[in-house]
């Protein structure tokens, strides 16, 4: 049975020795989108991975993968999930043919021809095609990786779950990693941890954040990058940076005044309550007292690094 | 995304046997498609039937020959295909939980008892051929011309299934014992206490320079 969620997860938690590793998630991800699942080391992530695949026990709440119960159908949700685990690792002495050949052996009782034609197209998917025939053993960190996506992609999984898919990645490897995933967003949906948060900005439709274990955000990319945001500019001067300190912050419609730098110029993050004031007043106030010259001056859009920093430091808080 | 999911057929298997036959395939393929099967091969041709050979070959003309080479094979036998079967038992599982390969393999439709019995089946399997079925024939075709054809095949076969039971229990305590700890030690030492706890492989024969009823069994420390 379908439902408009391919994971839906109640009060998920685990406990492992006392250590409380996920407290009460309620995650929930739509078919067909790509979520991007943040936090930092050590916050559940892989905990909660591992849940959803069954291949850890919760030890409260309960998950529904496909409306499949991820407890006692987890079998049949890893038939239709593809999985990329953190640092992936495979049998030394096969090829990365043999490999996907085993891979699909999970899934796929033959014909034979369709299998190898199957693993062929996920090894030309990934760019391995002309390393196909060579051992696992003597692959490099980033050829591992375009295997592990190429292993979680030979079922044409209905779910994609990619644990740090651009971890051990150069930057041209990083940029073909989120190529593959675009390119598999029309066929699946894709679930996916990383640190690179450019990478979430760039591809993903939704956004989970947890942190110490618990969820502390949720929602699509775009009301995330809203949160907690307030109209900010930023200044750069040379010249009289005191007196223009002064007249900025006698404005009422001024609400934080933050230096960011100091090196023979002077920057500053401005928050305003007035965003029309801020544009027309800001520079003549700047250079009302003559002596300074305006070297820079902008709207500060809000990217998903400072809303994650944001989230994690304010939930840091609230423990 | 041009293969045709129409063109390939899904496996149905359902219960414990979810992945038995994709491990199984893999495990044999590991033992007879790489070097692994071979060196066990000669490993134990090395190390028994080199043993008898030496016996044989040492003790010619001497009373009783080839008993006591017969027995030496035996007891060395009874001593190294537990050894044989512990070591690499513990190894296939622990090895793999250590190098992150098990929790790969587990993240497919694979069952954890078909995980464990591909395992069993293909170590089982592989540690018969090796250690038991070869070293049989081989020291039986060596015992048939000193012996005058003494050992009849049925005892040979009788012997190597005693052999076998014997391999047989190490193998699968080793594989159990694996899944529970992550430490070596912990599962080699277990095994051991087990084998020396357990009756060594003892072979009787009507001999005809040694009496009747002289049973040979030993504990622990053969």
């Amino acid at each position: 049975m379908f439902t408009s969620y391919v994971i839906e997860t109640q009060g998920l938690s685990k406990t492992y020795k006392g250590v409380q590793a996920l407290r009460s998630l309620d995650l929930k991800v739509q078919a067909n989108s790509i979520c991007g699942f943040l936090g930092p080391n050590g916050a559940g992530k892989t905990t909660a991975i591992k849940l959803l695949l069954g291949l850890a026990r919760p030890t409260g709440g309960d998950g529904k993968v496909f409306g499949l119960d991820i407890v006692k159908e987890n079998d049949q949700i890893r038939r239709k999930v593809g999985y990329l685990a953190q640092d992936p690792r495979f049998y030394e002495y096969m090829t990365a043919r043999e490999t996907l050949r085993f891979t699909a052996s999970f899934f796929y009782a033959g014909p034979r021809a369709a299998i190898e034609q199957r693993v062929a197209e996920t090894l030309d998917l990934v760019g391995l095609a002309d390393k196909a025939d060579r051992p696992v053993k003597g692959f490099s960190g980033g050829e591992r990786q375009r295997l592990g996506i190429a292993q979680a992609q030979v079922n044409y999984p209905d779910l994609l779950i990619l644990d740090e898919p651009a971890a051990s990645l150069d930057p041209q490897g990083r940029h073909d990693v989120l190529d593959v995933m675009e390119r598999l967003r029309k066929h699946t949906t894709i679930f996916y941890s990383t640190h690179i948060l450019d990478d979430v900005q760039r591809v993903s439709d939704t956004v989970v954040i947890l942190n110490r274990g618990e969820l502390v955000a949720q929602g699509r990319i775009e009301e995330v990058l809203a949160w907690g945001q307030a109209v900010s500019f930023t200044l750069t001067i040379m010249g009289d940076s005191l007196g223009v300190e002064t007249r900025l912050r006698s404005q009422p419609w001024i609400t934080g005044l933050e230096e960011i730098s100091r090196n023979g110029r002077v920057s500053w993050r401005i928050r305003v309550s007035d965003r029309a004031k801020a544009e027309s007043e800001l520079v003549p106030l700047a250079l009302a007292g003559g002596g300074v010259t305006i070297c820079e001056f902008g709207n500060k859009t809000q990217n998903l690094e400072d809303v994650f920093l944001k989230i994690v430091k304010e939930s840091n808080h609230e423990h | 995304m041009s293969t045709s999911e129409a063109l390939l057929v899904p496996r149905r298997v359902n219960g414990w046997r979810v992945g038995l036959t994709s491990m199984l395939g893999k495990e044999l393929a590991a033992w007879w498609r790489t070097r692994r099967g071979w060196v066990q091969c000669l490993v134990a041709l090395l190390l028994l039937n080199g043993d008898l050979a030496i016996n044989l070959h040492g003790g010619r003309g001497m009373p009783n020959a080839i008993d006591n080479a017969t027995m030496a094979f035996l007891v060395t036998a009874a001593l190294c295909v537990p050894l044989a079967a512990v070591s690499l038992a513990q190894d296939s599982i622990l090895g793999e939980k250590h190098s992150g390969t098990a929790a790969w393999v587990l993240s497919k439709p694979l069952r954890r008892p078909s995980y464990v019995l591909a395992k069993l089946i293909a170590d089982g399997l592989g540690l018969f051929v090796a250690w038991v079925v070869l070293p049989g024939v081989v020291g039986y075709l060596q015992l048939l011309k000193p012996s005058q054809g003494y050992f009849t095949p049925l005892e040979i076969a009788g012997v190597m299934g005693l052999s076998y039971l014997n391999l047989l229990f190490f193998l699968t305590l080793a594989l159990m014992l694996a899944t529970f700890f992550n430490g070596r030690g912990p599962v080699l030492g277990s095994a051991w206490c087990w084998r020396g706890e357990a009756p060594c492989l003892s072979f009787q024969r009507r001999s005809r320079s040694t009496p009747p009823g002289c049973m040979t069994s030993c504990r622990g420390g053969c």
